[in-house]
């Protein structure tokens, strides 16, 4: 059994790594192309309005990210660290199941829940 | 100032954030928020939004590396987080029915709390007999790499670690930050694990907790991208560096610096909340 919780342990850490670096990569890309073209306007912070509604969601977020657009790019980026903890705890349901430990695989299931109602039912 | 020294300020400013948080614990997100709005004037939901992304991101980036390394309990971090998700439910629920002001105000005496708890983390001289049932029927005790070789652990109060991670979690939720102060609190303090332990777990958990804020925050629009991208890309470049230090570093030093800057933005966020200037 420990031999097997290292395993999990050290699948665990490699894909958080992964999301992690897949983002910023991403946020990269978009980052320089933002820089680029929008690094001489003003930035105005001070007041909110609320992004606009395309950022607000995934299929807007991806058309922008399809046209070449920089913001969408970048919160393509931020789509995808949101997405990696939700990997990281789906990933401990399955490898818990396969250790057949039911009571940390019902445990890691009710996070999910959480995570996946915040997410998509809000 | 134009975008692009904007962007390289918030950089800078977010990598030493980054840096501190991942070597304390306590995460980068209690220093990026007070940032953000007192020293580059950002909007108090926006510098929300943009720290929040922050702490997923070192979270995920260092946990990656203590994870490997033998130090967080993975079980005892799922089995929290059933505590903070449901907290962070709550808090990013709470944020859009309470003022800017009154957030900067509980911003302000969460970072005094954050300050003075900095300075009672302690090794436990016998962490093996901190044992409970609750533990025990939950597998919550484990071991980690220490000087002597593999030391083991045990748990003790697991309903009030429970009751402090929900806490944990709603403030995680109404101010941004991954309430790592709190965590350790509630991991070193009630529970009785080891310190490092302790931190590491808890830097393993708020990716999670700040994920389920998140996923609030992106549908009213609090997650802005151009302010985003400097925060994470700078908070994260801190906390790798701060994970590969960790090991050699000196927790004690460290904490009382970091406990100096926190009292600072403390009395900053709650004075500027009270005349309404947030």
């Amino acid at each position: 059994m420990p031999i097997k919780d290292e395993q999990l342990d050290r699948g665990m850490a490699r894909l958080l790594q992964a999301g992690v670096l897949i983002s910023a990569a991403t946020m990269l890309a978009g980052g320089t192309l933002y820089l680029l073209r929008h690094g001489s306007e003003v930035p105005d912070y001070r007041h909110f309005h609320g992004v606009l509604p395309t950022l607000k969601q995934v299929g807007g977020v991806w058309s922008g990210v399809l046209a070449g657009r920089a913001r969408e790019t970048i919160q393509l980026g931020v789509l995808l660290i949101i997405a990696t903890p939700v990997m990281r705890v789906a990933f401990a349901v399955v490898a818990f199941a396969f250790e057949r430990d039911w009571l940390y695989t019902a445990i890691s299931g009710v996070v999910l829940s959480l995570l996946l109602y915040a997410l998509c039912v809000q | 100032m134009n975008v692009t020294s904007f962007s390289a300020l918030v950089f800078a400013g977010s990598l030493a954030a980054g840096f501190l948080g991942a070597l304390t614990g306590l995460g980068g997100g209690v220093v990026i928020v007070p940032m953000l709005t007192l020293l580059f004037g950002v909007d108090v939901r926006y510098a929300i939004g943009a720290s929040l992304i922050s702490v997923i991101a070192t979270s995920s980036g260092a946990a990656a590396a203590y994870v490997r390394e033998g130090y967080s309990n993975v079980r005892i971090g799922l089995f929290l987080e059933i505590a903070t998700s449901a907290g962070a439910l709550i808090g990013a629920g709470l944020s859009a029915h309470v003022s800017t002001s009154a957030i900067a105000i509980i911003f302000g005496v969460v970072l005094l709390y954050s300050a003075l708890a900095g300075s009672a983390g302690r090794e436990h001289k016998n962490p093996e007999s901190a044992h409970s049932r609750m533990g025990e029927v939950l597998r919550l005790n484990g071991s980690y790499p220490s000087a002597n070789g593999l030391c083991s652990y045990g748990v003790r109060r697991v309903p009030l670690g429970f009751a402090l991670m929900t806490g944990a979690g709603a403030l995680s939720g109404l101010l941004g930050i991954g309430s790592g102060a709190l965590k350790v609190l509630a991991m070193d303090g009630a529970m009785g694990l080891p310190f490092k332990v302790s931190t590491t777990t808890s830097n393993f958990m708020i990716g999670v907790t700040a994920a389920t804020s998140a996923g609030v925050y992106l549908s009213r629009g609090y997650l802005d991208p151009g302010l985003a991208m400097p925060v994470m890309l700078g908070a994260l470049s801190g906390a790798v560096l701060g994970a590969r230090v960790l090991p050699k570093a000196s927790v004690p030093v460290l904490r009382s610096v970091f406990k100096a800057v926190l009292l600072a933005l403390a009395v900053e966020m709650i004075y500027n909340g009270c005349i309404g200037r947030i």
